[in-house]
C-alpha cells in the first residue's frame, strides 16, 4: 500500500478533485486516449498508419531492391521469396517500389491536407460568421471551384504549370479545399446563434477573438475528420495525374502510376496492378478509421 | 435620476418585404437597486428587449443610457464593464471545449484586468461553487452548477447591471429557487441593479418590485408589485395574464414555502 501523501498516476488522472489546469488537460488527454484504443478499427487506423510513417522515413532500409533498377531479364515474376510482391513488366521489384511509394503518397496527403485545412477553414468561418455580402461573393467563388469536376480543373492546372508532384499538390489543393469552406461554414452557421457566443461578444470579444478560440474549436473536429476521409481521395487523384503524365513522373514509384501502368497486365500478371491498388486501398481504409476514432478523441462531450 | 433609461425603442428584423417590427415604442426607467422585471408571452420582444440593452442588437431606433451615458456615445467595452447578461438555457451558453476557468477568465483579459487567478476565485466563490469546479468542462457539471457559472461569468467584470433571461426557466424546480435567492443575495451584496424576463408571474412577483408587461412588442403597462398584489391592474391583457396564471397565489411567493 502506498502512502497517502503521495498521488498515484491513476488517481492524478482519475480523481475528481482537480488541482490544477495541467492536470484538467492530462485527464481529458487520458480519457481520450483511452477511449480511442478501446475502438479496434480506430487503432487499426493508427497502426497502418504508423507503419507507413515508418516505411517512408526507412524506405532504403526497408526496401530489399532499388526501386528504380531495371532487371528485364526477370519481367513480370510472380511473388516469391525473392520478389515478395513480384516484380513489373521491367523486373523491378514491386516490394520496393511500394515501399519508396510511401513517401510519395504521403507527401502529396500531408502537403495538400496542410495547404487545404487553413484555407478552407479560413474562407468558410469568415464566410458563415459576417453573412451577408462577404458570405455571398466567398461562397460563389466556392460555388465556382465546387461546380467544376475536381480531376479536371486539377488536370488544366497541372497542364498549365507543368507536370511534377509540387504542381499536383498544388493543383488537387486549389480543389480540395471547397468542401473544407462549405463544413466550416456550416458548422460556423449553427454555433453563430449559440448562446455562448452571444455571451461571449456581452463580454466585449471582437470577431478575432470569437472565431479563434470560439468557433475554430467546433470546426476543428469535423473538419479532421473530412480531411482524413478525403486523403483517399487525393491518393487517388494524384494517381490520375500520374497516369495521364502529369503527376509523378515515370520512373519513380508512385502507387497511382503503378496501377495505371500495371493495367495492361492485369489479365496475365495480376500482382502488378494488385499490389499497389491493395496498398491505395489499406491506406484510405486506415485513414478513414483513424479519421473517425480522432473524431471521438477530439470531441470532449463525447468522451467519459 | 435612474440607473437604466430607456426610452422609444423600435426595431425591425429582417429586410426589405419580409421586415417585422418586433419592438414598438419601449420605454422604461430602472432604478438603482431595484429588479425590474418584464414579463409576457412568447414572441411578445422581452427577450429582444435584453439583447438590445446588452448591445447584441445594434440597429435599433430611440435611446437607452446607463448611469448618464448613452448606448451610441460610451465606450463598447466600457458599455461592458457595466451591463452584462445571464441567459436562459445554461447549456448552451458554456462553450463546450472550454473549461470553467477558461470561461471565468476571458472576459478578463478582453479587458485587460490583472489578478485573474484571484478573481476567478472570488467569483466562483460568490456563486457558491468551489475551487474544484474550476478545471472542469461545463458538460462535467449539472444545470443549476452551470447556471452559476454563467452568473460567475457576468459578475466577473463587476457589472451594476445583470440582465436576467429567464434565468430559472430551464432548470429543475428544485433548483429554481435555489437560483433566485442567489441573486437576491448577490444584489445586496454588490448592490446591482437587474432586469428579469420572465414568464413566470410567481418569480416576477419574488424578485421584483416593478414590473412591465408586454404584448407583441409594445408595452402594455408598468406596475409595481404593491399595485399587482392589490389586484389594481387597469389593461385587459394584464388581467387575461393573471388569470392565465392559473391558480397562481399572490399573497404566497416562493420562497415562503421553501
Amino acid at each position: 500500500m502506498s502512502g497517502t501523501e503521495t498521488m498515484t498516476w491513476r488517481e492524478y488522472l482519475s480523481t475528481d478533485t482537480i488541482t490544477s489546469g495541467r492536470q484538467a488537460t492530462a485527464q481529458r488527454l487520458y480519457w481520450g486516449t483511452r477511449s480511442f484504443f478501446s475502438s479496434p478499427l480506430a487503432v487499426f487506423g493508427l497502426v497502418v498508419i504508423l507503419l507507413l510513417a515508418i516505411m517512408a522515413i526507412f524506405a532504403p532500409w526497408i526496401a530489399t531492391h532499388d526501386p528504380l533498377v531495371q532487371n528485364l531479364a526477370r519481367d513480370l515474376e510472380p511473388p516469391s521469396a525473392q520478389n515478395w510482391l513480384g516484380t513489373d513488366e521491367f523486373g523491378r521489384d514491386i516490394f520496393s517500389r511500394i515501399v519508396h511509394g510511401s513517401r510519395i503518397s504521403l507527401y502529396i496527403v500531408m502537403l495538400v491536407s496542410v495547404i487545404v485545412a487553413p484555407i478552407g477553414l479560413v474562407i468558410g468561418m469568415t464566410a458563415g460568421y459576417f453573412g451577408g455580402w462577404t458570405d455571398r461573393v466567398l461562397m460563389r467563388i466556392t460555388d465556382i471551384f465546387l461546380s467544376f469536376p475536381s480531376l479536371i480543373l486539377a488536370l488544366a492546372f497541372a497542364a498549365a504549370l507543368g507536370p511534377g508532384i509540387e504542381n499536383a499538390v498544388i493543383a488537387i489543393a486549389l480543389t480540395a479545399w471547397p468542401p473544407i469552406a462549405r463544413l466550416a461554414r456550416a458548422e460556423t452557421l449553427t454555433t453563430r446563434a449559440a448562446d455562448y457566443i452571444a455571451a461571449a461578444r456581452v463580454s466585449g470579444a471582437g470577431a478575432p477573438r470569437i472565431l479563434w478560440r470560439h468557433i475554430l474549436p467546433i470546426c476543428i473536429p469535423s473538419v479532421v475528420v473530412r480531411i482524413t476521409l478525403n486523403m483517399a481521395g487525393i491518393m487517388l487523384t494524384a494517381a490520375g495525374l500520374g497516369f495521364l503524365g502529369l503527376g509523378a513522373q515515370p520512373p519513380s514509384p508512385e502507387w497511382g502510376a503503378m496501377t495505371s501502368a500495371g493495367r495492361r497486365f492485369m489479365i496475365d500478371s495480376w500482382w502488378v496492378v494488385t499490389m499497389p491498388g491493395m496498398a491505395i486501398l489499406i491506406v484510405a481504409l486506415a485513414f478513414n478509421l483513424f479519421g473517425d476514432g480522432l473524431r471521438d478523441l477530439l470531441d470532449p462531450r463525447q468522451s467519459r | 435620476m435612474s440607473l437604466i433609461s430607456i426610452s422609444d425603442i423600435d426595431l425591425h428584423l429582417g429586410a426589405g418585404t419580409r421586415s417585422r417590427q418586433i419592438l414598438d415604442g419601449i420605454s422604461f426607467d430602472v432604478d438603482e437597486g431595484q429588479t425590474f422585471g418584464l414579463v409576457g408571452e412568447s414572441g411578445s420582444g422581452k427577450s429582444t428587449v435584453l439583447r438590445c440593452i446588452a448591445g447584441l442588437y445594434r440597429h435599433w431606433t430611440g435611446s437607452i443610457a446607463v448611469d448618464g451615458d448613452t448606448f451610441e456615445s460610451a465606450d463598447r467595452l466600457a458599455w461592458c464593464r457595466k451591463v452584462q447578461m445571464v441567459f436562459q438555457d445554461p447549456y448552451g451558453s458554456l462553450h463546450p471545449k472550454h473549461r470553467i476557468s477558461d470561461i471565468l477568465a476571458e472576459p478578463l483579459q478582453i479587458h485587460r484586468f490583472g489578478d485573474i487567478d484571484r478573481r476567478i476565485g472570488e467569483a466562483l466563490e460568490q456563486v457558491g461553487l468551489g475551487g474544484q469546479f474550476r478545471y472542469r468542462y461545463p458538460h462535467q457539471l449539472s444545470g443549476g452548477q452551470r447556471q452559476r457559472v454563467a452568473i460567475a461569468r457576468a459578475l466577473v467584470l463587476r457589472p451594476r447591471i445583470l440582465l436576467l433571461d429567464e434565468p430559472t426557466s430551464a432548470l429543475d424546480v428544485s433548483i429554481q429557487a435555489e437560483i433566485l435567492n442567489l441573486f437576491k443575495d448577490l444584489r445586496e451584496e454588490l448592490n446591482l441593479t437587474y432586469v428579469l424576463v420572465s414568464h413566470d408571474l410567481a418569480v416576477i412577483d419574488h424578485m421584483c418590485s416593478a414590473f412591465a408587461v408586454m404584448q407583441a412588442g409594445k408595452i402594455v403597462e408598468v406596475l409595481t408589485r404593491d399595485a399587482l398584489d392589490a389586484g389594481q391592474v387597469s389593461a385587459p391583457y394584464t388581467r387575461a395574464l393573471l388569470e392565465a396564471s392559473g391558480h397562481y397565489d399572490l399573497a404566497a411567493p416562493p420562497s415562503a414555502q421553501s
